[in-house]
């Protein structure tokens, strides 16, 4: 009889399957290889409209933006971004690549009056997930051990 | 025009770094755009038109429409965008990058001396624009020196042919005609053109024509040679060549911006 792969556990934390139940779902405090891979691409603008560039609902990520053309192209986390030139969003500077940095949870949007190419390089960041989700974990524990013992009077005796 | 008219946006797509406006002129009132913007604009390499207008959007024209002209001697480096989302006042239409010719083009110029039975062709002027995706330092703008070549005509029993080429801009043309007819001699002149606003079917036209090279037989085996240059004979919108026989005969004619090229 061949051998079970070993039990591996998933990515994402454990969340209860109760649909009546709203809830959050927690940092994950393991990565997986799918999570280091960089994603390259080239983006099209739509004209008219703000338009979800990348949506963070799950990891941390640096999302590099090229313009390829003149523009102008606005780029932002607020979801309307029209007029393009109102400047509630960053226009893009051709040829010059832009990072931002989107927190999970979040969207990077994009606007513009045109058909322009936009070079998209999204780096996530899965060690920012790792730490967030060892980090809450501590946080349960760590706090809690201490005030039972101090309550209970037994240190220092 | 051609038709379709190029779009500026597979040029986007396909990451080429500029568009390329190139097309015939078919009338005066051709008026070309872009839903692109650019970061720099030239006349380009194979125009005929020396001059060409373009309209872009600005907030502080009562009519949202700013004008600007480019030629051989002044490109244009700087970012315009094509307001697509605004709309010019009064027309409604969207605030695009507009390309037109400010050179008179006039299809129905016929010479003074044009006589019932004679025929005319046109070289149409061609309409070079190049508006660059990317910024760039400074733009090189003189067009091509270009070469006109003709050897057998299609010239009405009896009458005369003209043949009329774009000559806008230009400051020095080389004019090489040979009559290989061995038989019949070829009566051949040359005359030039600076178009005006006019009405083609009334018996004054306000076009400026200037004889260059009065006509006259050229016989069978020989050649005339004319150079015109700017300084000497003038600015002109359109040179124009006549024959009477068919040929063969050989005629070049290389044009170019500068005086002594």
């Amino acid at each position: 009889m061949p051998a079970l792969p070993p039990v591996r556990s998933g990515k994402l934390a454990p969340v209860s399957l109760d649909p009546s139940v709203a809830q959050v779902r927690a940092p994950a405090a393991t990565t997986g290889d799918a999570e280091n891979r960089n994603e390259v691409s080239t983006y099209l603008t739509k004209p008219g409209g703000t338009q979800i560039l990348y949506n963070a609902d799950r990891m941390w990520a640096k999302v590099t933006l090229t313009l390829k053309t003149a523009g102008p192209v606005a780029v932002g986390q607020h979801a309307n971004l029209t007029p393009v030139l109102s400047g509630r969003g960053q226009l893009l500077q051709t040829g010059v690549p832009t990072p931002f940095n989107v927190a999970k949870g979040h969207r990077l949007y994009i606007a513009a009056t045109s058909v322009n190419p936009v070079a998209v390089l999204i780096e996530a960041y899965p060690w920012l997930e790792t730490i967030t989700g060892l980090a809450g974990a501590a946080s349960g524990i760590v706090p809690a051990a201490p005030a039972k013992m101090l309550s209970a009077g037994k240190v220092g005796r | 025009m051609s038709f379709p008219q190029p779009e500026a946006t597979p040029y986007a797509v396909n990451n080429y770094g500029f568009f390329r406006l190139n097309t015939p002129l078919s009338c005066p009132g051709d008026i070309y755009e872009s839903d692109q913007g650019g970061h720099a604009f030239c006349v380009g390499p194979n125009s005929d038109i020396a001059n060409v207008n373009m309209a872009y959007f600005d907030d502080q024209v009562p009519t949202f429409m700013q004008f600007m002209t480019i030629s051989p001697t002044r490109s244009f480096t700087g970012q315009i965008n094509a307001r697509n989302e605004a709309t010019y006042v009064p027309a409604g239409r969207p605030g695009r990058i507009l390309f037109w010719s400010d050179d008179i083009y006039d299809p129905n110029f016929k010479p003074r001396v044009f006589a019932p039975g004679d025929a005319i062709q046109f070289v149409p002027p061609q309409f070079d624009v190049v508006q660059y995706f990317t910024p760039l330092a400074s733009v090189v703008p003189p067009r091509i020196n270009k070469e006109f070549v003709f050897q057998n005509y299609v010239v009405p029993g009896g009458h005369v042919l003209y043949i009329v080429l774009p000559y806008y801009g230009r400051r020095y043309a080389f004019v090489d005609f040979t009559n290989r007819n061995n038989v019949d001699p070829n009566t051949f002149g040359i005359s030039a053109v600076n178009y005006a606003i006019t009405d083609d079917s009334s018996p004054n036209p306000y076009h400026q024509e200037t004889t260059i090279l009065a006509p006259a037989a050229v016989a069978p085996g020989t050649s005339v040679r004319r150079i015109i240059r700017s300084t000497v004979d003038g600015m002109f919108d359109a040179l124009i060549f006549s024959l009477t026989n068919g040929g063969p005969a050989p005629l070049r004619i290389d044009v170019a911006d500068q005086d002594e090229p």
